[in-house]
């Protein structure tokens, strides 16, 4: 297929986990299980319909040669009758078969989308840190596309190509086997021409949906990036280079025509030579065998019957190995198990929660060999305010993931209100911690929405009053549609930091028992940053949180800071306490004041 | 661009000048679908012929005659396959090189115009038209050759039938313009509803996309049968459109079959009632039959085009609605050359907006001395960035004048101005090429040397060093993920190794951390040396490089004097810097 569409910026994936070629029948018979009554009507219809198809040219043979040529009105007649019933059943199985093969097909495409998405859901943190989103994005598009051209067109070619050629052959020889040899004599050339031209079209192929793609990118970035573009005055290189590009997806596309152009005059002329040795030798009676002309006529329409469908099956051969390879991506990415699993029997959680975080001799790492938290003990007293402050990369964030349990620790345990968080169940725990992390993620749909998000069945004066507390409801208030701004995760007009008051209003809105902030208002302006820490200082009296702090304003005024380094908890105190104690703190606070931060106010 | 406007004899216009361009190849593609039909039309018939004078004698089969008959039958043979390539080559030629063609204006076209342009158009909108559009005007003319021979065909087929025997021909053939007509109702419903499939696919890659980019969050708040359900929502509605198309393809496909078999059926009762009755040959009736058979395709074909012609006009009208487009900034016709100087920059009494209306800047004023640099602070939309935008011209001022060094840039040559005129953005965008050009990208001509010593100015060496390819590591969209404080020092670099008067950060260090923003304002500073500079940013230490501060309040300069001065003296400047809790 040639490149058309929406335009999709991704070249083929890498292949992602595969299985055995073996495993893959199962789980699609057993998709197709509960189906197979519309399967089996599906089939029944594919195969009348080659049969009605192949009597066809029987029914002309007997008109020419018992009617026209014995001069039989009769048989006339009869051969009309027929022609005109088969013409019936080839209609009405062809509509079922259209029907039924599409329903299946698209009854297996629905199951099958519904059961990856849900696996996606049940997967753990640690699986989308692996794996590229595009790929698993792709497992959803490219393969699933790559599946329903099996199921929907597929399928139904190479079975009616099968049948229609196996039946041509068989009729043929029954007609006149001398005919048959000397003319399947086509044959060979035929096949091997075919795929020959099917190895170097491919090819061909593969240059163009490179080819494209590039044309595909470089428009798709310098229109995204006019901006820059005109900035640097580049209009005229870069009009320059696309040029070459575009005209090397012209080259490439005709390379395509230039193959088919070999191919094309050797097939027609082949089917055009087959019918001259029907006639020659079929009439000719070369062989002392008394070959009718209505028999002739039927050969001709039988070698039609084998001529499309070898070209056809060459062409679903592709198909059908790119909906083969999909299949295993997409079991092969089914079979993986989540790492952090919900526990079969989970404690109950007692309410309230109180908000008492206990890490004991905890140690994790995203990677086996890479430890990041290194034996990590901490106790959080319930309605404590907790700062993390450390350098880039000390693992601060990671501590804040292991409480929401994104992850499970290599060694340790936590504790909130004294039981292990693996004993809880997903919904208990995450009712009970939220997390705000640095990047202000939207969904596509409204700002309403997406503070919604945090708590669906909040009214809108909740909603409305979550931002009141947070200070922030003016500034929504003030953009272009208020709370029903649509925004979206790609391409919104909102900036980093408007996206962190909608992140933090969600939070808000669940009112959860514990907060963790990790860097949440870091991208604000100054100005709406100091509106929000206080606010957020304020609602948090009495919570549990912990924040990350990416400035020392925020530390100033917690009751216990933390200093994470390499891992590690090196400094444990108040502000007062930290400033003075001559440590990592103490320098990170003087090189503060040295640019003059904490002046005015 | 909602609602927009359709102007189809345009789109019309469009089509015929880019055919009238390629007439030769055209032409030699509808010769050569000229030759393949006069063969397609001959075999059936020959083979007619072949069966009456050489086979079905009365006194068995004349070998001799078959012999030249089947000759003749390999040379129609190699007629009919190579008119096919022939027609083929040509009209894929001409069709590629309309769409190649097309695409090189509509590139030029845009590359043309203005940042007002840009705001108004999301690239999705541009990019559906440079590929979905384009294609389907190739595919229409890619049909043009073949819908040319199977219109002769079919012509062709009715002559021949009817020196045979007009009433078979006219009631064999009555049918056949009806599955024309069907199929154009058929590919005009069809279309809108795998229009809507795609559609569907596009909702549910996004619904996958957002949920594998907010999967922390969907855990966070416990939302996973929330997403499973929304997912559920558009799979449905894929698998009902789906139904909807297999519902029309049900309903049309078996009518393509059904209809010419009640033409061959008369044939076959008619014919063979005349050929019993010695009005017509056997021969004959097999010509007729052949025929028949052949132009099953052909009449479907035609409605096809049909109904791609009706969508390859509205996607050229599409495309029109874009060439036709102006720039809004125009350098004038005799533009001077820049002026001497070290970049003297003066805004006087500017006014602009971007809607009219609403103007963002009013009688701004400012005047910034070569070599010396600025810092602009304000709230959010005060208008910090436009000034910046407008210094190189990306739009054009409605009242007052900017000058650079005494000539107002309106004068300028506009590739000039911008070379002239460095510019650090707040969303820092590369381009998927080598880190190497990318920092290049300002200076073409820069070295080795230059390109490394930028990036180490800008702090950009040391991880750029890291990465295994180094300088070679392809970067954007398509290649290796940079983190934001990564690509902004590229940037920085970019811009650094552009020689110009001016240089603008917009926000140019939001996005490193404390300790990097601090190895990078002393690069910062090295570069500002002899540069006029303008500073947009909220970090008190990089508005601390500037010489003066200017304090910018809905649209005016409202404050100008140096960062300690504004601090002990105004308190909006407090506010703004977030030094007090301003009130809710």
């Amino acid at each position: 297929m040639m490149f058309h569409g929406p335009p999709t910026i991704e070249r083929r994936n890498g292949s992602g986990p595969e299985i055995q070629t073996t495993h893959v029948i199962r789980p699609l018979l057993r998709l197709l299980a509960p189906l197979w009554v519309m399967a089996a009507v599906a089939i029944a219809s594919i195969c009348i319909f080659a049969l009605a198809n192949l009597a066809r040219p029987i029914v002309i043979q007997q008109a020419i040669d018992d009617g026209i040529i014995k001069g039989d009105g009769d048989a006339i007649v009869v051969a009309s009758i027929w022609f005109f019933a088969l013409g019936i059943v080839i209609y009405v199985v062809q509509a079922i078969s259209t029907y039924t093969v599409t329903w299946v097909g698209q009854q297996v495409l629905r199951n099958l989308r519904m059961r990856l998405f849900s696996h996606y859901q049940r997967l753990s943190m640690s699986f989308f840190d692996k794996e590229h989103s595009g790929r698993l994005v792709a497992r959803m598009t490219a393969d699933m596309n790559a599946l329903s051209d099996v199921l929907n067109s597929g399928f139904l070619m190479i079975v009616q190509a099968l049948l229609l050629l196996l039946g041509a052959i068989v009729i043929l020889f029954l007609l006149s086997w001398q005919l048959s040899l000397v003319s399947l004599a086509i044959l060979p050339p035929l096949i091997i021409a075919t795929m020959i031209f099917r190895v170097y079209s491919e090819r061909a192929y593969d240059a163009v949906r490179d080819r494209i793609a590039d044309v595909m990118i470089h428009m798709q970035e310098n229109f995204a990036g006019m901006r820059v573009v005109q900035a640097f005055a580049r209009e005229r290189q870069n009009a320059e280079h696309f040029d070459r590009i575009n005209e090397h997806n012209y080259e490439a596309n005709l390379r395509t025509v230039r193959i088919s152009s070999m191919y094309i005059p050797f097939i027609e002329w082949l089917g055009g030579a087959g019918i001259g040795i029907i006639l020659y030798f079929g009439a000719g009676a070369v062989f002392g065998v008394d070959v009718s002309v209505g028999t002739i006529v039927a050969f001709i329409f039988y070698i039609n019957f084998i001529f499309q469908p070898i070209q056809q099956l060459s062409q679903v051969y592709d198909m059908m190995q790119s909906g083969f390879s999909a299949l295993k991506k997409i079991f092969g990415l089914l079979e993986i198990e989540p790492e952090v699993v919900e526990p079969k029997t989970p404690a109950t959680l007692s309410l309230p929660v109180r908000g008492q975080i206990d890490l004991d001799d905890l140690s994790f790492g995203y990677s086996k060999d890479i430890p990041v938290i290194k034996d990590v003990n901490i106790e959080i007293a319930s309605g404590q305010r907790l700062v993390l402050v450390g350098p880039t990369g000390a693992g601060k964030s990671t501590l804040a993931k292991l409480m929401m349990r994104f992850y499970d620790p290599t060694m340790g345990r936590i504790l909130l209100d004294g039981q292990d968080i693996r004993q809880f169940s997903f919904k208990d725990l995450r009712r009970s911690i939220i997390m705000v992390p640095q990047e202000g993620f939207l969904f596509s749909g409204t700002i309403r929405e997406n503070i919604l998000f945090g708590r669906p069945d909040a009214t809108d004066d909740e909603v409305v009053a979550a931002c009141q507390s947070l200070g922030v409801h003016s500034f929504i208030e003030a953009l272009p549609d208020g709370y029903d701004t649509a925004v979206s995760y790609r391409g919104s007009r909102l900036s980093a930091g408007e996206k962190q008051v909608v992140s933090i209003s969600r939070a808000f809105l669940a009112d959860p028992p514990v907060l963790i902030l990790d860097e949440a208002t870091s991208s604000m302006d100054p100005g709406t940053e100091a509106i929000v820490e206080g606010a957020i200082r304020r609602a948090l009296e009495g919570r549990t949180s912990i924040v990350i702090a990416h400035r020392l304003s925020t530390a100033e005024q917690a009751q216990r800071i933390l200093v994470v380094n390499d891992g590690r908890v090196i400094e444990d105190g108040s502000h007062a306490e930290l400033v003075s104690a001559g440590g990592y703190y103490t320098s990170l606070y003087e090189r503060w004041i040295e640019h003059g931060n904490a002046a005015g106010g | 661009m909602d609602e927009e406007q359709l102007d189809l004899k345009a789109g019309a216009r469009l089509l015929l000048n880019e055919l009238k361009r390629q007439w030769v190849s055209l032409g030699l593609a509808l010769f050569a679908a000229l030759l393949w039909t006069v063969a397609r039309i001959a075999i059936p018939v020959l083979i007619g012929i072949t069966i009456d004078e050489a086979i079905d004698l009365p006194g068995g089969t004349d070998l001799d005659l078959l012999l030249w008959f089947m000759l003749g039958m390999l040379g129609l043979a190699a007629l009919q396959g190579g008119g096919a390539s022939m027609r083929r080559y040509f009209a894929m030629r001409t069709s590629h090189r309309v769409e190649a063609d097309i695409r090189m204006q509509f590139y030029a076209s845009i590359s043309r115009l203005s940042f007002d342009f840009y705001d108004k158009t999301a690239t999705g909108q541009l990019m559906s038209r440079a590929s979905t559009d384009v294609h389907e005007v190739q595919m229409l003319t890619v049909m043009i050759p073949i819908n040319f021979a199977f219109l002769l065909m079919a012509a062709g087929s009715f002559i021949v039938l009817a020196f045979i025997h007009v009433w078979l021909a006219l009631l064999g053939l009555i049918v056949y313009p009806m599955v024309t007509i069907i199929t154009v109702r058929f590919f005009n419903k069809l279309f809108p509803a795998t229009a809507r499939v795609q559609q569907g696919l596009g909702e549910l890659t996004s619904v996958v996309e957002e949920n594998i980019a907010g999967s922390r969050l969907v855990r966070s708040f416990g939302r996973e049968d929330h997403e499973i359900a929304r997912a559920r929502k558009v799979a449905d509605q894929i698998y009902e459109d789906n139904m909807e198309v297999a519902r029309l393809r049900t309903t049309y496909g078996p009518l393509f079959f059904l209809l010419p078999t009640i033409g061959q059926l008369t044939i076959l009762a008619y014919g063979g009632w005349l050929a019993l009755n010695g009005q017509i040959s056997a021969g004959e009736f097999v010509a007729f039959f052949q025929l028949l058979n052949m132009l099953i395709w052909p009449v479907q074909g035609l409605g096809e085009m049909i109904a791609s012609g009706q969508r390859a006009l509205t996607s050229a009208a599409r495309i029109w609605n874009i060439l036709k487009e102006q720039p809004t900034v125009r350098q004038k016709p005799n533009a001077r050359s820049m002026p001497d100087g070290h970049g003297e920059i003066e805004f006087d009494n500017v006014r602009f907006s971007y809607f009219p209306g609403q103007p963002v800047l009013r009688d701004f004023s400012l005047k910034v001395p070569a070599g010396t640099s600025i810092a602009l602070v304000g709230p959010t939309a005060s208008g910090k960035s436009t000034v910046a935008q407008l210094l190189p011209r990306f739009y054009d001022i409605e009242d007052g004048s900017i000058k650079i060094d005494g000539v107002d840039i309106r004068e300028l040559n506009l590739q000039e101005l911008r070379s002239n005129v460095g510019l650090v953005f707040e969303d820092t965008f590369l381009f998927s090429d080598t880190i190497r050009n990318n920092i290049a990208y300002g200076n073409m001509d820069a070295t080795e040397q230059e390109v490394m010593k930028a990036a180490q100015l800008a702090h950009a060496a040391e991880f750029i060093e890291r990465i295994p390819e180094g300088y070679d590591t392809v970067v954007g969209e398509q290649g290796f993920s940079l983190s934001g404080g990564q690509r902004q020092r590229i940037a920085i670099a970019r811009a650094m190794l552009k020689e110009t008067r001016v240089l603008i950060l917009d926000d140019a260090t939001s996005s490193v951390d404390a300790h990097m923003e601090e190895e990078i304002r002393n690069a910062l500073r090295i570069v500002m040396e002899g540069r006029t500079t303008v500073i947009i940013s909220h970090r008190i230490s990089t508005i601390a490089l500037a010489d003066q501060v200017v304090l910018v309040d809905q649209g005016r300069v409202v404050d100008i004097g140096s960062h300690a001065d504004l601090l002990s003296s105004n308190p909006r400047y407090q506010e703004v810097l977030g030094q007090v809790e301003a009130r809710v």
